[in-house]
């Protein structure tokens, strides 16, 4: 089971905190991101990309913590068990 | 009178003497230093010796304009206020929003220079150029609710502005703060007890001119696109408004540096109960607030179930009195921010101050009966957080030690160590363990325990304006450097630093171009920002704050015991003599006099 929760903005939106995703072996990121956005009840991902569906500098997705940014961005590969966080973009001071 | 961007004129006001003068500013310092922070601080260094006592009436205290502030520049209502800070006996300076600095500059007025101390208690009235010192006796004691409501009717204009301190700039609590409109704070640093100090009480401002620029047209292209740049983004155009600066309160948690417990740990299992999504979904959050001219609308309107209401909690805020403090109850932070924009208090060092006697207390360092009859001084105790911030604002009590801040507490009790401060005043909400670029910035911060002067959250953890791995330290010296000339030239601009979630460095050349005509490059810009930089350090050296206080607590060698970023430690130490290099200095932090004749604050 890989749980993706939403926090934030999305968490207001979509009115949900979790949505859990069970997957064998191991799948891209953006696989587990559109099952998820399939189980959702809007759509979530384009507050996360820009128009050529790269990933925005400013979305945050951590995977156990880790920003993705710092790992495959949306092609880290995901695997039972992990936690996926996230966060659209946000700031503050 | 002209109110010509480009007029910027000063009040100066002895309270010892009564007199009130006019000053018109050389338009070579202007140039040099643009407004609010660069030029006050520019002032503070020619006029009084960096070794006084704050607390004397030998200090000044200057309420600064920015140079665009009061214009239609987006979040162009931003204002400083400038003295030497009796928290950290650094240059202190303090930024705030709100209505007060525009309402102040279309009065004619870009800076007000605060002198020597009435030998009662006093305020200002501003009416364009009508100004006058005025009996404050009957609103000494009083709150910044009551004194600014009194005010407003005894002026007799509800649409005038006021900044006033209430008891605990009274009482020099030494993390006093200024309070505008309410809810706005000149928070940190103790400029609140500066204004105590000179039993200035309140000012009281109403302008009524419109600011003048000479090519209106040029200007208000400018203004156009980038406020429709600031719409677009989704920090600015959707996060802050929808959630406020608590929207960060997850994603700090989840990244691991969300200091909990007085700095001990980097998450806080009930980051859920006193989130900004929380502060939405148990319906406290009525609406939005917006600063003049900004179309952001970070502010908060909140109403609690208790039937109070206020502005607020920011995210450093909510932070100071929450998982800082091991609290969990929204409602006992939402109220204990509502006290301190009442009272007047940062709540920065007012809620770290409380974590670590919290620290204190549980370690058996504070004693039991130095409580009196207060409650157990234990983390998460939401009635400890609201007893003891009364106490400190009226320094009864063990609130007359927690006063003096965290530093001053914990070394009285012979644990300074416990004290979670920078040049003793109290750090923000993010554990530096968890950003290296941002513990650098910790340390080397012209006032101490600061977060916005160089804001290396912004890369490191949200990805703005890219993202950089949080623990690498290649290149972090530099960006440090950046992010603090670049924040010195918008704080003196009089723009929110928000902004900055959308504009780059050149939107802001352009902003300033196009209102003044100045023809500055990029480069240019940012010179004066570094020129900024270095006239503080300048002055801190001369106030004898060593180099060696670029350090951080020693509980930031040892590795985060938990979190995202678990095992992490600070490595600014490695930091540091790069960014002494990329800074001109010399090898032991001190500025070479070529390089302040460069600048030329020499």
């Amino acid at each position: 089971m890989v749980k993706v929760k939403f926090f934030t903005l999305l968490r207001l939106e979509l009115g949900i905190r979790e949505i859990d995703i069970e997957i064998t072996g191991e799948k891209r990121l953006i696989e587990v991101l559109k099952d998820a956005e399939e189980k959702a009840p809007k759509p979530f991902l384009h507050k996360l990309m820009d128009k050529k569906g790269e990933l925005l500098n400013s979305a945050i997705i951590l995977v156990n913590g880790k920003n993705v940014h710092h790992l495959d961005r949306l092609e880290t590969p995901i695997k039972d068990g992990d936690e996926i966080d996230i966060f659209p973009p946000g700031g503050g001071g | 009178m002209s109110n010509d961007i480009l007029s910027v004129k000063a009040l100066r006001i002895n309270l010892s003497t009564g007199q009130i003068k006019e000053e018109t500013i050389d338009g070579e310092l202007v140039k040099k230093y643009l407004g609010g922070r660069g030029l006050a601080s520019k002032i503070l260094l020619d006029e009084i010796d960096p070794t006084i006592d704050p607390l004397s009436e030998e200090n000044k205290l200057i309420f600064a304009n920015g140079l665009l502030t009061g214009t239609a520049v987006p979040t162009a209502g931003r204002y400083m206020v400038v003295t030497k800070g009796p928290l950290t006996g650094t240059i202190a300076s303090s930024n705030s929003g709100g209505f007060f600095g525009a309402e102040l500059r279309k009065a004619g007025w870009s800076l007000l220079i605060i002198e020597g101390k009435a030998d009662k208690p006093v305020y200002i009235s501003i009416k364009d150029s009508d100004v006058k010192i005025n009996d404050a006796s009957h609103l000494w004691g009083k709150d910044t609710h009551e004194t600014t409501d009194i005010l407003l009717e005894e002026f007799g204009d509800d649409k005038a502005r006021v900044a006033c301190i209430g008891p605990a700039g009274e009482k020099l609590v030494k993390f006093a703060a200024i309070i505008n409109d309410k809810a706005r704070a000149a928070g940190r640093t103790g400029v609140g007890a500066v204004m105590g100090s000179k039993n200035l009480k309140a000012i009281v401002v109403r302008g009524s001119e419109r600011i003048e620029v000479m090519d209106k047209a040029t200007f208000m292209e400018a203004i156009k696109s980038k406020v429709d740049i600031i719409r677009k983004n989704p920090i600015t155009g959707e996060g802050l408004p929808k959630l406020g600066t608590k929207v960060l309160d997850s994603i700090i948690n989840q990244s691991g540096l969300y200091p909990t417990k007085n700095f001990q740990f980097g998450t806080f299992e009930y980051t859920e109960e006193v989130s900004g999504e929380a502060l939405v979904n148990k319906g406290y959050l009525k609406d939005n607030k917006a600063c003049y001219a900004c179309p952001i609308g970070c502010g908060r309107d909140v109403e609690l179930p208790t039937g109070k209401k206020g502005e607020g909690p920011e995210y450093e805020s909510g932070w100071a009195f929450g998982a800082d403090c091991g609290v969990k109850d929204l409602i006992a932070v939402t109220e204990a921010n509502f006290m301190c924009n009442e009272l007047g208090l940062d709540t920065i060092s007012a809620g770290t101050t409380l974590a670590a006697a919290m620290e204190m207390y549980e370690k058996g360092y504070l004693p039991k009966e130095d409580l009196g009859n207060g409650p157990e001084l234990t983390f998460g105790s939401s009635e400890a957080i609201i007893y003891y911030l009364h106490k400190i604002a009226y320094r009864e009590g063990i609130g007359d030690k927690l006063a003096e801040g965290s530093y001053r507490f914990c070394s009285s009790y012979g644990h300074p160590e416990i004290s979670m401060t920078v040049k003793k005043q109290e750090l923000p909400a993010y554990d530096p363990r968890g950003a290296q670029g941002h513990a650098l910035e910790y340390a080397t911060s012209n006032r101490g325990g600061c977060h916005v002067r160089g804001y290396m959250i912004s890369p490191e953890i949200l990805g703005v304006p890219e993202k950089l791995d949080p623990q690498t330290t290649k290149g972090k010296a530099e960006w440090v450097k950046i992010f603090q000339d670049l924040t010195a030239v918008i704080d003196s601009a009089g723009l929110c630093l928000f902004s900055s979630f959308a504009l780059g460095a050149d939107d802001y050349a352009e902003l300033i171009n196009a209102g003044t005509g100045f023809g500055l490059s990029t480069d240019e810009m940012m010179k004066i920002g570094e020129r900024i930089w270095n006239l503080e350090r300048y002055f801190n050296l001369k106030a004898g704050i060593s180099p060696k206080e670029d350090r951080l607590p020693d509980r930031f060698k040892e590795p985060l015991p938990d979190g995202a970023q678990k095992g992490s430690y600070a490595h600014y130490e490695e930091l540091l003599p790069e960014y002494y290099k990329l800074r001109g200095w010399n090898e032991d932090g001190t500025i070479p006099e070529e390089k302040l004749k460069e600048l030329e604050i020499i």
